[in-house]
């Protein structure tokens, strides 16, 4: 290598040192400007482990109280869970004060029976018509439900009420701005009170959700998500817990699919994190079948 | 050797890959936070560290690209783009190896696009153009 050589690579050196060193500092001066902005934006400089809360542990911790986070300051918001359509009520009796019961009588265990028929033929109906019963069923206007076209859409109206309907307690989901972790025992207590208390969505790939998925589960590839937002919208403004599950273990999907929720401002996120294996190994309900699009 | 050497292969390599740089950054920069997340699925680099990468990448990534298309210093761009290209291609691999399956957020939110052999080969194609593209003038 002669001198003129060895001066090049220097000079390139130096180069891709000045990239690197002007970048790192621009990247981090961007970021305090964001952390000094007003909505305050940017990461935290240290990142801290953050682990999902948990429902189970919301449960018990005093300082959730569902029956204003539900109803009082998180709702005004997000004001598309304020009004929660009629569809989850906050009990008033004093044994649970915390905790939502679904009052509809469509909700109840009698009534799952003939909703999941239904669910069965509906839960994979698109977005529009299914996002907009819900919303006509709530009394309220779903914005996002005519938007949307493609995504399979959650099987949301209840079976017509029987007169022996009893009610049903679920865990108190509340308005955080964060998905929440949900065990198997949470999600079996959704699940088996009805189409209307929870909307379940499989944010596998379709092909996986072909193969076998949560009874009355929807569909909703998180890639196709990424690919089109607007596939997210007949989810919004539906007044119930989303229980979002993939495979388990190692699946990013539900929680990113979950995360991608909950920044286009829907709250009641769950993530079913022990997914669809646990749900197999519990011998609970599974269906096959493609989603209808 | 001597087609790679072309001037004229070399300008089109980097403004290429400059471009493929400046769109991946601008979209990382505007979603930092989906960028921190993505870098923590690669659950590679200790976890104080993770938002200072997200910070810091996309606007190296942006200085390399500009370098690259404009011409300014743009074997240092290269080289720059080449070791970041090289250090991705190993996270992408490893992740796979682990049997991590999740969405890249190697362009920002905005590309859809899955660990996978996909995304190794997409690498590898940018690490060539880095190479060519970093190759010193006659």
């Amino acid at each position: 290598m002669n001198e003129k050589q060895r001066e090049g690579a220097a000079e390139t050196l130096r180069g891709a040192l000045v990239i690197v060193i002007a970048g790192a500092l621009l990247g981090l001066g961007f970021n305090a400007l964001a952390l000094e902005s007003h909505p305050r934006r940017g990461l935290t400089w240290i990142t801290r482990e953050e682990k999902m809360p948990s429902l189970e542990e919301l449960q018990t911790s005093p300082s959730a109280t569902p029956d204003t986070s539900a109803r009082g300051p998180a709702s005004s918001l997000t004001p598309a869970f304020g009004g929660g359509g009629g569809l989850l009520v906050l009990a008033v009796c004093s044994p649970a004060p915390t905790r939502y019961v679904v009052a509809s009588a469509a909700d109840s265990s009698h009534a799952r029976a003939a909703a999941h028929k239904r669910a069965a033929k509906k839960v994979t109906k698109k977005a529009t018509g299914a996002a907009a019963k819900s919303a006509s069923a709530a009394g309220t206007a779903a914005p996002g439900a005519k938007a949307a076209s493609k995504p399979a859409a959650p099987a949301a109206n209840p079976a017509p009420a029987p007169p022996s309907a009893t009610k049903t307690t679920l865990p108190t989901v509340p308005d955080l701005d964060k998905p929440i972790e949900v065990k198997l025992g949470d999600v079996k207590k959704f699940f088996d009170a009805g189409p209307a208390a929870a909307v379940f969505i499989d944010a596998r790939e379709r092909s996986e959700y072909a193969e076998g998925h949560i009874k009355g589960a929807v569909n909703l590839f998180y890639d196709e998500v990424v690919a089109k937002p607007e596939l997210i919208a007949p989810f919004k403004n539906l007044g119930k817990p989303i229980i979002a599950y993939c495979s388990g273990g190692d699946c990013e999907l539900s929680k990113d699919l979950a995360n991608t929720m909950i920044d286009a401002g829907i709250r009641k996120v769950l993530v079913f994190t022990d997914g669809l294996p646990a749900w197999k190994a519990a011998g609970f309900p599974i269906e096959t079948g493609a989603a209808e699009r | 050797m001597g087609v790679l050497a072309s001037p004229l292969l070399r300008r089109g390599a980097q403004i290429v890959l400059g471009l493929l740089f400046l769109t991946a950054s601008l979209a990382k920069i505007v979603d930092v936070a989906s960028l921190a997340r993505e870098v923590h699925n690669f659950h590679l680099a200790p976890l104080w560290s993770e938002h200072l990468l997200a910070m810091v990448l996309p606007w190296i990534e942006l200085l390399a690209g500009l370098a690259l298309v404009l011409g300014i210093r743009p074997r240092a761009g290269a080289w720059v783009a080449g070791v970041l290209l090289v250090v991705f291609t190993i996270a992408v691999a490893s992740a796979m190896a682990r049997g991590l399956n999740f969405h890249c957020g190697c362009f920002g939110t905005a590309d859809s696009a899955r660990i996978g052999w996909a995304k190794l080969g997409e690498n590898v194609g940018m690490i060539v153009l880095a190479a060519i593209g970093s190759l010193k003038p006659r």
